[in-house]
């Protein structure tokens, strides 16, 4: 029966599927290897509902099998078969049963959505205006993403670093279209709106962000325009220790050591052709004390120790210079294209010496 | 004007004079079937060419604009322009006669509707010629839309908006139809099942479509204007936008459902000759279906930073309409248990819509749970989810719906062989193409992305995905070619054509009398035709004796409204340019023409004509029936 | 009115009969048409006498929500068989509308 055969066919393919995709994707990606409290939450509540769906799933396949397969009509078979209005007791059943499964869900439901909302803690305030809990204010534009630390007053770009094994809270917002805020790997999304600002909390557990060799993929999540799928960003998930060294090392990239000449003569040669050019909107100090609406480009304070060039390029100087030579198109739509008129080859290799030198890391 | 020109051979010409002014639901029927497959095709070409560029990784088959153009267009198409049209053919070709009415209650206004409905999708895909097409999405968030250049969003906003009016005028239609003009012995709950479906998914219109109105209206104010609803600046709201959005765009997806349910509920029971099991819950669970998709909408929004008091009720909310669902599959499986099933073409795309559509409604439940949301929600997860109920559940209802109801509208058979054909390609390159997306939201691939990186696992299920379009295609192709070979073909199939017809369409004539019935049938239970058939009858018994029919004459007039007001649009969406001081008086010139038209309908009086009982008593004598 | 079927044969019957449902029907018009005066005039007052407006604006509206009923029920004939379909719609309407208000002005703050 041909459509007994399309349906085998189909169930193998999944079958199939379904093996071998589960628990799939990268570790730095995947939302089925969750690398967070935030995540496993998500996880297991993912988890559940498939379970139970597959269930009801199999339930009825079997039944629907069954019922296509038994009455089939026999060739020349022309009795009506009896007419049955319905039974009050399937109704019933079929129902309740439903209503028991959605309840065995809704309940773990309600509880995660509380628990992921709750982001009390980031708004105490001690009296310096530092909270306890490690916060970053999360900043989305066409088409990058700024990132403040706000206790340890330092501004940085496109790298999230942030300590393993504990909560870190996020206030999020878009300056200019309405963005999303999703680290896979690390938990659920948050949309970066304009008129408000939205928090969430996530967590990255130690083992599994070793497992991930300490670096995760963010993404954007809403359209945005016409990079919207190259608005990648990158987290570093460091132990504490680590972390409080960046920390420290980042606070130390202060105006004067800014102003410093690189060793190097190129990078000091692209050091002139950035600040004539470039300066006005990129920042290369990490206390960045311009108020948000001047900060329109990313900060490059530790470009040389980011892993990609513009969130989507090799990080080496040939791409560097590429990107910098004409970047309407690597990214459509960005809002750097034309700003900075003709580089000619020399300038180019000089400010990519020069970015490259921006390291606070060995 | 009398007009009984039915049995008139008509030229080209003047068969087009008659389409271009016809009032028949029968032939408006005709029109949304050859329009909204005509949409249907644009949005599958739109959808090759997003495959095709999302094949491989850092593709440039297309460009990043141009990208975004194609998917908001593919997805605005598809919804507005093809699915509903085509599910308005159904509704405007099958009703009225299952309901032993002569034409819907308000002829000239369902003619008015489908013109308004061609015009706005003749408006918003001119944007491909005229600049360039929408690129927001179909949802056209605020701060994108209003931020996009060129007037791309304008032909969006316009065009549904005028496409929107001829929505909300057929569900009206459709109401007053159903409530005020069926034949004696119909009770409510004698009403077949399409045509329950048909009366909810018309409320759902009536209450729906206009959230989405005010919507579009602040848009266009907004972006033509200089209004500030959506400004943050002006101190405006982009929330407030999706709000209003998912308040239309939650019960739209129930509108698009809803009839293809009652396809299915039409088809099970002709193929295995078994009454619907439980009709009274059928009715019940699509009542409640309705009501309840007007009180989840924020389920759309669960990233949008509600809360979680917002969104734990919406979650739960959104978990309830699994229930009447449910009720609704179950119900369908009992009643082919203990039937004689027989495996037609419309028989097999309802047993293939059983396990489709039900992968898709858990999923849907899988995303209800608002913590699993902010993992699925704009991801490739979300697209499998309504790809498969919209695929699995409306078109294949509409594909088997088409097959079904072919003899009823052509009075021609379309052929079985192709039909298994179309059937197994579409069906396997429906499964290729969304099941794997599933995995590929859940390993992190955002949705609408223009290409996306190697290196990230995503190339494989990808690639997959794509092969699977190109056998949807060549399965819709071949329903092509089935759909031109049948009707050069033309070979009339004759009343009852699949033989165990239940309902009263079925009991007419083939090909259909223009006036339907020539006495209104009494109607004696569910399933009425039927009845009449245990009983060993051919015909139904007539509720009436033969009188003067009285019919309504075809008019030019919803041609020239709906012309009108899409004159006006261009004014509407130009004024502001430089150079362009035409724009003022284009849109006043089309408004003019609009109410013009609409005055003059006031105005002149227009009785329709009527065919006197003697016609109709000779008719009997002139192979009426065969 | 073709609501009021005569179901006997004898015409001066059915003419009584319609007869007295029409004063009838009369009679309700005049007092309900009677009573929306007075409430509007009370209306008028409760705002002319300068009570708090957190009184005066439930009040009002609440006279007001009166008076759509009056309307529809005596002076529209929803009172009268055969208005099932339109009575269904507008209570639906209103259910959801009301739903949708309180949903904004409860658990979404925008």
């Amino acid at each position: 029966m041909k459509q007994k055969l399309t349906k085998w066919r189909l169930f193998t393919v999944f079958g199939l599927m379904a093996l071998v995709l589960s628990g799939c994707g990268e570790p730095f990606l995947s939302t089925l290897i969750p690398a967070g409290e935030a995540g496993q939450t998500a996880y297991d509540l993912m988890m559940l509902s498939t379970w139970i769906m597959v269930g009801v799933v199999i339930v009825v396949s079997i039944l629907f099998a069954v019922a296509v397969i038994k009455f089939r009509r026999k060739k020349g078979d022309t009795t009506i078969p009896k007419q049955v209005e319905g039974s009050h007791i399937l109704e019933i059943v079929w129902t309740v049963i439903p209503i028991l499964l959605l309840i065995i869900l809704t309940i773990p439901t309600v509880i995660a959505t509380f628990d992921l909302a709750d982001t009390k803690a980031m708004d105490k305030k001690n009296e310096d205006g530092t909270t306890d809990v490690m916060v970053v204010n999360v900043r989305a534009n066409l088409y990058w993403w700024e990132f403040e630390y706000p206790n340890q007053k330092i501004i940085t770009s496109q790298d999230l670093v942030v300590p393993t094994g504990q909560k870190v809270y996020f206030n999020v917002k878009a300056t200019d279209v309405k963005h999303s805020f999703w680290i896979p790997a690390a938990g659920g999304k948050i949309d970066t709106n304009v008129e408000n600002v939205n928090q969430i909390w996530l967590e990255f557990d130690n083992e599994k962000a070793a497992e991930a060799d300490n670096l995760f993929y963010g993404k954007c999540a809403e359209l945005c325009g016409p990079s919207h799928a190259l608005m990648d960003f990158k987290v570093r998930a460091l132990p504490q220790g680590e972390f409080d060294q960046w920390v420290t090392a980042m606070q130390a990239v202060d105006a004067e050591a800014a102003e410093a000449a690189p060793t190097n003569p190129t990078a000091a040669a692209g050091q002139e052709v950035f600040n004539q050019k470039c300066l006005s909107c990129h920042a290369v100090t990490t206390a960045d004390a311009r108020p948000e609406a001047a900060r329109t480009a990313p900060n490059l304070a530790n470009f040389g120790d980011r892993e990609m060039v513009a969130g989507i390029l090799e990080h080496d100087e040939e791409e560097l210079k590429k990107w910098i030579a004409n970047p309407e198109q690597y990214k459509p739509g960005n809002k750097m294209t034309g700003t900075y008129g003709e580089l000619s080859d020399q300038e180019l290799d000089q400010l990519a010496a020069y970015l490259m030198s921006l390291k606070v890391e060995q | 004007m009398s007009s009984i020109a039915h049995t008139q051979k008509r030229g080209f010409a003047g068969t087009v004079w008659d389409y271009l002014t016809t009032v028949d639901h029968k032939k408006i029927a005709i029109l949304y079937l050859l329009a909204g497959g005509f949409f249907f095709i644009v949005g599958g070409i739109e959808a090759m060419m997003i495959r095709i560029q999302l094949a491989v990784p850092n593709n440039d088959f297309v460009s990043a604009g141009l990208f975004n153009e194609i998917i908001t267009m593919h997805g605005t198409t598809m919804i507005f322009l093809a699915a509903m049209p085509l599910l308005f053919a159904f509704m405007n070709a099958v009703m009225p006669l299952q309901i032993g009415a002569r034409d819907v209650a308000f002829p000239f206004i369902n003619a008015l509707g489908f013109w308004l409905f061609f015009f706005g999708g003749l408006f918003l895909n001119l944007s491909w010629f005229l600049g360039g097409a929408p690129d927001a999405g179909w949802t056209s968030y605020a701060s994108l839309s209003l931020a996009s250049e060129g007037h791309g969003i304008d032909f969006y906003a316009l065009g549904l908006q005028i496409s929107g009016f001829g929505t909300l005028m057929g569900g009206i239609n459709f109401l007053v139809t159903i409530i005020n003009m069926r034949a004696p012995g119909m009770t409510y709950m004698r009403m077949p099942l399409f045509t329950w479906t048909t009366f909810v998914a018309s409320a759902l219109i009536l209450f729906a479509f206009p959230p989405l109105t005010v919507g579009l209206f602040m848009l266009i104010f907004d972006r033509m204007f200089g209004s500030g609803f959506f400004d943050v600046a002006m101190g405006g709201n982009t929330i407030i936008w999706e709000h209003f959005f998912w308040i239309f765009g939650h019960p739209e997806v129930y509108i698009l459902v809803l009839p293809a349910f009652g396809i299915f509920s039409e088809i099970f029971p002709t193929f295995a000759r078994k009454r619907l099991f439980g009709y009274s819950s059928m009715v019940f669970a699509t009542v409640l279906i309705g009501f309840l998709g007007f009180m989840v909408w924020a389920h759309h929004m669960f990233t949008t930073g509600l809360g979680p008091i917002a969104n734990a009720i919406f979650a739960v909310a959104t978990m309830a309409i699994a229930v009447p669902t449910g009720i609704k599959i179950f119900n369908w499986i009992m009643t082919i248990w203990g039937g004689s099933i027989q495996f037609t073409v419309p028989m097999l795309y309802a047993v293939a819509f059983i396990p489709s559509f039900v992968m898709g409604g858990v999923t849907g439940v899988m995303q209800a749970a608002a913590p699993a949301d902010y993992q699925f929600h704009d991801t490739y997860f979300i697209v499998a989810h309504f790809h498969y109920v919209i695929v699995g559940g409306i078109v294949l209802g509409l594909l088997g719906g088409a097959h079904f109801y072919w003899p009823l509208m052509f009075g021609t058979m379309l052929s079985e062989k192709l039909g298994k054909i179309t059937f197994v390609l579409f069906l396997t390159g429906f499964h290729l193409t969304f099941f794997i997306q599933h995995f590929l939201g859940l390993m992190g691939m955002p949705r609408r992305v223009w290409t996306f990186l190697p290196g990230q696992g995503l190339e494989a299920g990808n690639l997959i995905s794509s092969i699977g379009a190109a056998f949807m295609a060549v399965g819709i192709i071949i329903m092509l070619v089935n759909v031109v070979i049948t009707q050069k073909k033309n070979i009339q199939v004759g009343r009852d054509p699949w033989k165990d017809g239940r309902t009263l369409e079925w009991s007419l004539p083939s090909p259909t009398p223009f006036y339907n019935f020539k006495q209104l049938p009494l109607v004696r239970g569910l399933d009425p035709f039927w009845i009449e058939k245990m009983e060993g009858k051919t015909e139904m018994t007539p509720a009436e004796p033969i009188g003067d029919i009285h019919m309504p004459n075809n008019s030019f007039v919803p041609f020239v409204i709906s012309l009108g007001l899409f004159i006006a649009a261009f004014g509407a969406m130009y004024h502001a340019d430089e150079g362009k001081g035409w724009a003022i008086p284009v849109l006043i010139i089309g408004m003019l023409v609009t109410f013009g038209a609409m005055l003059y309908r006031s105005i002149k009086d227009d009785h329709g004509y009527h065919i006197h009982k003697e016609d109709l008593l000779d008719d009997a004598g002139k192979g009426g029936t065969h | 009115m073709a609501n009021l079927h005569p179901n006997s044969g004898d015409p001066k019957v059915t003419y009584e009969y319609r007869r007295k449902k029409h004063a009838e029907e009369m009679r309700m018009q005049v007092v309900t048409f009677t009573m929306m005066i007075f409430f509007t005039v009370i209306a008028f007052a409760a705002v002319g006498a300068g009570f708090s407006k957190w009184f005066i604006v439930p009040f009002v509206l609440l006279l007001a929500v009166v008076q759509v009923i009056f309307q529809l029920y005596y002076f529209m004939h929803m009172s009268h068989k055969g208005h099932e379909a339109p009575q269904l719609f507008m209570y639906s309407g209103m259910l959801v509308a009301f739903l949708t208000i309180l949903t904004f002005v409860t658990i979404i703050w925008w």
